[in-house]
């Protein structure tokens, strides 16, 4: 967290610096009207998983776009999570002779926030950086399985294990966008979010690729 | 452009949406804590189709704990009933607080006997209750009542010889009871503080009794009780109400008795005090009184002597009483007896069949008596 703050902290310097300087030769990317894309990244943390999405920005300055970002991460449960499981299938086989059990924690996002847009000497290559706000269901999917049949004649899932819970959201993140010819581009970044859960905060690592079209 | 200005709408903006977002946070459980995850207990002990003795309550229940994501201030429930739908529940157990050994348990009530039973558990923790413990039957075996032992002798303030036979009532029961043993004690005090013997005695027809296999201390006081036990069922009465007796020495001709492994007075007891008879050494005067075989010419025949009835003629006569009472007191206290008294001036013998107890000298009281086989 520190580490990714301090990064876009520089980021947003470089960008000042950049903005006081005289505009270069090229057309600014953030002259654009905005842009759309679908996003296919990796999520990490205690666990590895995808994550799909789509985002979209809108140029409300010159290199300042406001945009939308919202997606699916398939799984990001925390170690709690599988650790609860795992007394718990415990406590099942202990009854019911054997169990096992299945831990997912798909959270589903939305995020709105502000995009700077780096000015440099390459027309080409847009680096930005990030910030936003939002909201995450996160659903806790812990299933238990036993040979001895109906596996809730020997457990009660509590809300620890099961149900889903929305929570607010704050996304930082950075990356660069290539234009591909002047309709369509290609956007490699990264974006860490955390998610103010009612427990301990479930911190989200998402590094990607997204392709999309500029308007 | 401004630095400042875009610095601050870059932060602020985002701030602003984060804000937004965490308060408008809704959630599809309970707003705060989670609640826990809670299984079922796994019932140990009573075992599946445990056969519980009636006597052997109360039952103590026991479950390996539940295990409960959030285990703080975990709490169990047991039920017992006669049929395993629970419509008939016999005892609940609530909030039995979790055990730290892994196991949790609780001692029921006494339950009735002669049935079957249905018992199961419940954990709560962390704000949710967990299932039931798969259901487990136990059976409480019918109940077995004796009653108290109702002593017959001695009884408190009797004398007696240094072996007493401690006597009581066999006792009634109720139910299947199996064999009936009894426990008899003999202590130095009534608190039975220090039992100086003790011994377990099969049940005898219609009453059971017990003869100490050595001697007491002569002229002290105890204390004696018995207690009836069905061992197979752990089942025991209460014991007798307590009784005393005070020993005394044996008297000659017990003694003897004693030595022909007989009780010289099994029932009742002759009065009066020792000291008023001699037994005749063996010489010119009589046989003696020590236990031998003596030969009777007139029928061919050997026999024993002295045998029981010399010994308690004897023992009368040692007590103070006369011949004729004597003959008297044993043929109305127990104790037939076809003995004769020859009194003087012609003889001062107590004829028997084969011998004569003969007073030496013709002095019947506080004499000396020899045994003198009969020779017509």
């Amino acid at each position: 967290m520190r580490v990714i703050v301090a990064t876009i902290a520089t980021a947003l310097t470089v960008s000042a610096v950049a903005s006081a300087q005289p505009p270069a030769s090229t057309m600014p990317a953030s002259e654009t009207k905005g842009f759309a894309e679908v996003v296919a990244q990796s999520a990490f943390g205690n666990v590895t998983s995808q994550s799909f999405g789509g985002e979209v920005g809108y140029t409300v300055r010159p290199n300042v776009q406001v945009f939308v970002d919202a997606g699916l991460v398939r799984d990001a449960a925390p170690t709690s999570l599988g650790t609860n499981a795992l007394r718990i299938a415990n406590g099942i086989a202990a009854v019911a002779g054997s169990a096992d059990f299945h831990v997912k924690e798909p959270v589903t996002f939305g995020v709105v926030g502000v995009r700077l847009v780096v000015p440099t000497s390459y027309p080409n290559v847009l680096p930005y950086v990030e910030v936003g706000g939002g909201a995450a269901q996160v659903k806790r999917d812990v299933t238990f399985t036993t040979p001895s049949g109906d596996v809730t004649q020997f457990v009660t899932l509590g809300t620890d294990l099961s149900g889903s819970d929305t929570n607010g959201m704050l996304s930082l993140g950075a990356g660069v966008a290539v234009p591909i010819g002047k309709s369509f581009l290609v956007d490699v970044g990264y974006r860490y979010g955390v998610v103010f859960t009612s427990g301990d905060r479930l911190n989200i690592n998402r590094a990607g690729i997204g392709v999309g079209v500029r308007f | 452009m401004n630095l400042m200005r875009l610095t601050r709408l870059f932060a602020g903006g985002a701030l602003a949406v984060v804000a937004t977002a965490c308060a408008n946070g809704s959630s599809t459980s309970p707003s705060g804590n989670t609640t826990g995850t809670v299984t079922a207990p796994k019932a140990t002990s009573p075992a599946a189709s445990a056969q519980v003795r009636f006597a052997d309550q109360p039952i103590t229940l026991t479950v390996q704990n539940a295990a409960v994501s959030q285990s703080t201030g975990t709490t169990y429930s047991f039920e017992v009933a006669t049929d395993t739908g629970f419509a008939t529940k016999v005892q609940t157990k609530d909030g039995v607080a979790e055990g730290t050994s892994g196991q949790t348990s609780v001692r029921l009530d006494t339950l009735g006997g002669g049935k079957d039973y249905y018992w199961r558990a419940r954990a709560t923790g962390g704000g949710t209750t967990g299932p039931y413990s798969p259901v487990m039957k136990f059976t409480v075996g019918p109940a077995i009542i004796l009653s108290t032992p109702v002593p017959i002798s001695p009884l408190s303030g009797a004398t007696t010889q240094p072996r007493p036979a401690l006597r009581v009532q066999n006792v009634t029961r109720t139910g299947p009871a199996g064999a009936i043993t009894y426990l008899f004690e003999v202590a130095n005090s009534s608190a039975f503080t220090t039992v100086i013997m003790n011994a377990t005695k099969a049940e005898g027809v219609n009453e059971t009794g017990f003869i100490p296999t050595s001697d007491l201390p002569v002229n002290q006081t105890f204390y004696w009780r018995a207690t009836a036990l069905d061992a197979a069922n752990g089942v025991q009465s209460a014991p007798s109400p307590i009784q005393s007796f005070t020993t005394r020495p044996l008297s000659a001709a017990e003694q003897i008795a004693q030595q022909l492994g007989q009780t010289l007075w099994p029932g009742n007891f002759p009065p009066g005090t020792l000291g008023h008879a001699t037994m005749g050494e063996p010489g010119e005067f009589g046989a003696g009184w020590q236990i031998q075989t003596l030969y009777y010419a007139p029928g061919n025949v050997n026999f024993q002597s002295p045998d029981l009835e010399m010994l308690r003629l004897f023992d009368l006569l040692d007590r103070g009483f006369d011949p004729e009472s004597a003959i008297s007191w044993m043929n109305t206290n127990g104790y037939p007896t076809a003995a004769l008294w020859y009194p003087p001036p012609d003889k001062a013998v107590i004829g028997l069949r084969y011998v004569y107890l003969a007073a030496r000298g013709k002095v019947f009281t506080n004499g000396t008596w020899d045994i003198v086989v009969r020779v017509e």
